[in-house]
């Protein structure tokens, strides 16, 4: 795959860069710019490496739905415009994280990784062949997933209806209770 | 003896029984359970005299632990234990008949004891630490409930409490004591051999931690705080769980894996020394005791230090038989007592107490012969026998300090016990409208007294004849000495002399029972607060870890996950 | 350096990059962004499996963990929406009431 070097490395640095633009800039509707164009550059380097599906979907679904999605509650949000600056421990623990996130992984992923196949297949047949194959179980629970996940925004974002009160009245005989519904 | 191994069961069809209710009645709950303790009884005499082993091995039962077979075992030890635990438990539950006639929680109480007596059972037939310590919490855990079984009352939930909490030191070393066991070290009889002391630490480690679990359980140490306190629970409950067996496991646990103690030197020292020490300081504590049943406790703790001693010598068929006869003198003393507490309307404090044992002439007769074997009345009671045996065995043992030093604690022993009896049975009469007769209730709990008499007296005769029976389990004993050995007598002049000092003392003055202020209060000693306070600063300090802040907490999650990885690659 | 130790290490980096933003971004919805990088780091690394191996099976799984970050976007952006609606400024430390 060395003659990709040149695409994936150009695909690599704005990936990068984008996310860097994500973490760096103040204003959060920069940053969701930033992210599409790195869930863009995401796809472009998805699809240099031959996985047509996937490069597809992130398209559509990633860049299409979720980063607009973003786009929108971020302008939803009160003071979406500037972000306050962090403070210097803050900035601090984010740098202790990612040197110790760094260093983790680089031990743990250290030994290397196989060349890539010779021979493969990654078209629509063969990722059809597969979610109906042996991830048949996951496909179809991702189904229910997403319902759950649309019932659950809506339950967050709603709002208690004030329940309709009913007042006691003095029970007198020979009178019949009367309820009365107020809002 | 193959049914001996199913004898954790008996109580149960009883304990469903009367949890669903079937004596429809609630002052008739209770009957169903009555047939199960009668019948482990039986069968455990049976077995006893039939003699034998039966084994139950069910393999990796619990494959997260080394050794996690279920194994049971029944020998004749296990027999003599389980005959003590019908005995005794067949008793308390008539008793008990009597006693808690009036009490609305009767059929919890039922229940509560079945699940106690099956979880004993099952400790008792444990043939390796897996099942052992399932059993162990087991039996944990029916105390605690049966301990603060009155909820509503102030202070016994608390005592409750101390006691889980003491237990839980002792699980806490039996469960580490079965992790460290190899696996393939079958069952407890043989933890003394080489391949079960190749873990880490060896054999010491290994007798080192049962030492703490046993002495968690039968209230040695630092760790008795808990078993005074005990004495919240219901009267019947002392008698049974608190004086005759549940404390008796320790003792039971460290004389069946007697071998184990034996290649284990400082360990056994160490025994020595904890049943030495608690023994004359309880004794010396029950001098100061202002509750009835309290002082009665602190007496279970100095002899359970007798028995520890016992076994620490190298002699646990000495103390196996000092545990067999101190079951039947000791429930005797707390069923006695508790008819005195229960004619008074519940009250325990000795200023309240005074004098009205006059009025309970069964409960009067019982609680004599029952200090007369306490202090070791040779020949006509039985806690001479065994007493004798362990004193004796000291003596002559590697370190004759155990054994000199426990003879001087019998005066002790005579001294507290004589005071008990006067202050309650012996002073003038007081006022006869302060106590209540039930004659029905009395007559069950008298008559259950009846045969711990016979046992307080005769028990002491039946030694050779265990003995005989024990050589199997135990591996060699020492004969047992004569009634007549000189050391026995003079044991007996020393307690005799206590109980006379006490009965002279008591009876010249008037307000004998210093009445300090909580005389019937159940609160933890100050020590034992100390350290729950010390816990609870501990647990406030690491709240503060929740700052409520979500990049805190995400800051968190990223570095246990770089540990994780990090770790993961150094083990490999 | 070969190609694909070169995507390894984007991803890896982007993986730290990500966890960086999110402990210092203040505003909620951005925090979720840079969960959403770390996410697409992960999903980098599985295709990269994929093509190592020649099988499809891989590239099925990064299109279902495609569809988990869809699920997870929408309960992460409702939570922040409700926690920050009524409050004068979306910040993240002002809503620490949850604590021990």
């Amino acid at each position: 795959m060395d003659d990709l070097f040149v695409p994936l490395l150009i695909g690599c640095l704005i990936a990068l860069g984008s996310a860097l633009g994500v973490v760096l800039v103040r204003r959060p509707i920069y940053s969701a710019v930033a992210l599409l164009v790195h869930s863009l550059s995401l796809a472009g380097l998805f699809a240099i490496l031959s996985a047509a599906m996937v490069a597809v979907g992130q398209v559509l679904i990633y860049s299409g739905a979720i980063v607009v999605l973003f786009l929108f509650v971020v302008t939803l949000l009160p003071t979406g415009g500037q972000e306050l600056a962090p403070a210097g421990n803050r900035v601090a623990a984010g740098v202790i994280a990612a040197a110790a996130l760094l260093v983790a992984l680089g031990a743990t992923l250290g030994g290397g990784i196989p060349p890539v196949a010779a021979t493969f297949d990654l078209s629509v047949a063969a990722v059809g062949h597969a979610l109906f194959g042996p991830l048949l179980v996951a496909f179809e629970l991702t189904a229910p997933l997403l319902l759950v996940a649309i019932v659950g925004g809506v339950v967050v974002w709603r709002r208690h209806e004030p329940r309709p009160r009913i007042s006691p009245r003095p029970v007198t005989t020979g009178e019949p209770r009367k309820l009365v519904l107020h809002r | 003896m193959g049914l001996l191994d199913w004898a954790w069961l008996f109580t149960l069809p009883g304990l469903i029984l009367t949890a669903l209710g079937v004596p429809r009645d609630q002052r008739q709950a209770g009957y169903a359970s009555l047939a199960g303790p009668i019948v482990m009884l039986l069968v455990a005499i049976v077995a006893f005299i039939g003699g034998g082993q039966a084994a139950v091995d069910v393999p990796n039962w619990l494959p997260f632990l080394p050794d996690g077979d279920f194994r049971l075992l029944a020998d004749p030890l296990s027999a003599l234990m389980l005959a003590i635990l019908g005995f005794v438990a067949s008793l308390v539950y008539i008793y008990s008949l009597g006693y808690m006639a009036t009490d609305p929680g009767r059929r919890r109480f039922f229940v509560y004891l079945d699940l106690f007596v099956a979880t004993m059972a099952l400790l008792v037939l444990a043939g390796n630490l897996a099942v052992l310590l399932i059993g162990w919490t087991g039996v944990g855990i029916s105390s605690f409930l049966l301990i603060s079984f009155w909820r509503d009352r102030p202070g016994t939930l608390g005592a409750g409490l101390q006691a889980l909490a003491a237990n839980a030191v002792g699980d806490g070393a039996l469960l580490l004591a079965a992790s460290l066991v190899p696996s393939g070290c079958g069952s407890l009889v043989t933890l003394n051999t080489a391949q079960c002391t190749a873990g880490v630490g060896g054999a010491e480690l290994l007798a080192l931690l049962l030492l703490v679990a046993a002495a968690a359980k039968s209230a040695q140490g630092p760790l008795y705080f808990w078993l005074p306190n005990a004495m919240a629970g219901p009267t019947p409950i002392s008698a049974l769980i608190h004086a005759a067996t549940m404390v008796a496991a320790g003792v039971y646990v460290l004389a069946r894996t007697h071998a184990l103690i034996g290649e284990a030197p400082t360990t056994s020292l160490l025994i020595c020394v904890i049943g030495v020490v608690t023994a004359l300081a309880a004794s010396a504590a029950s001098l100061f005791q202002a509750n009835f049943k309290k002082g009665i406790a602190y007496s279970t703790v100095a002899q359970l230090g007798y028995m520890f001693a016992g076994v620490g010598v190298g002699a646990p068929f000495a103390g196996l038989f000092h545990l067999f006869t101190h079951a039947a003198f000791k429930a005797l003393l707390f069923l006695a007592a508790g008819v005195v507490i229960h004619g008074a309307g519940g009250l325990e404090g000795l200023a309240d107490l005074r004098g009205l044992g006059r009025f309970f002439r069964f409960s009067r007769a019982g609680f004599l012969i029952g200090s007369l074997a306490l202090i070791g009345t040779p020949l006509i009671t039985a806690g001479s026998f065994s007493k004798d045996a362990i004193i004796d065995a000291g003596i002559t043992s590697a370190r004759p300090w155990v054994g000199w030093l426990l003879l001087l604690g019998v005066v002790l022993t005579g001294l507290y016990i004589g005071r008990l009896f006067t202050i309650v049975y012996m002073a003038p009469a007081g006022d006869p409208h302060a106590v209540h007769h039930d004659a029905a209730s009395e007559r069950l709990m008298d008559w259950s007294l009846v045969p711990l008499m016979v046992g307080a007296i005769a028990f002491g005769w039946l030694g050779s004849w265990l003995m005989g029976r024990l050589t199997g389990p135990l591996g060699d004993i020492e004969p047992l000495p004569s009634p007549f050995a000189i050391t026995g007598w003079i044991a007996f002049i020393l307690g005799a002399v206590g109980f006379g000092a006490a009965y002279w003392y008591a009876l010249r003055q008037p307000g004998a029972a210093p009445a300090r202020a909580g005389a019937t209060s159940y609160a933890a000693a100050a020590w034992v607060a100390w350290i729950a306070r010390g816990g609870y600063a501990l647990s406030a300090g690491l709240a503060r870890i929740q700052s409520g802040l979500l990049p805190v907490y995400a800051f968190g999650s990223l570095i246990a996950l770089a540990v994780v990885l990090l770790a993961r690659e150094f083990i490999r | 350096m070969s190609s694909e130790v070169l995507v390894l290490g984007t991803a890896v980096l982007l993986f730290a990059i990500g966890g960086a933003g999110a402990l210092v971004h203040r505003h909620p919805v951005a925090m979720l962004m840079c969960v959403e990088i770390m996410l697409n780091a992960a999903n980098l690394v599985i295709v990269l499996g994929a093509r190592v191996r020649g099988l499809a099976d891989a590239e099925s799984a990064a299109l279902i963990v495609l569809v988990l970050a869809a699920a997870e976007a929408v309960i992460g952006l409702a939570l922040a929406l409700a926690l920050f609606r009524r409050r004068t400024t979306a910040d993240i430390d002002t809503a620490a009431e949850l604590h021990g």
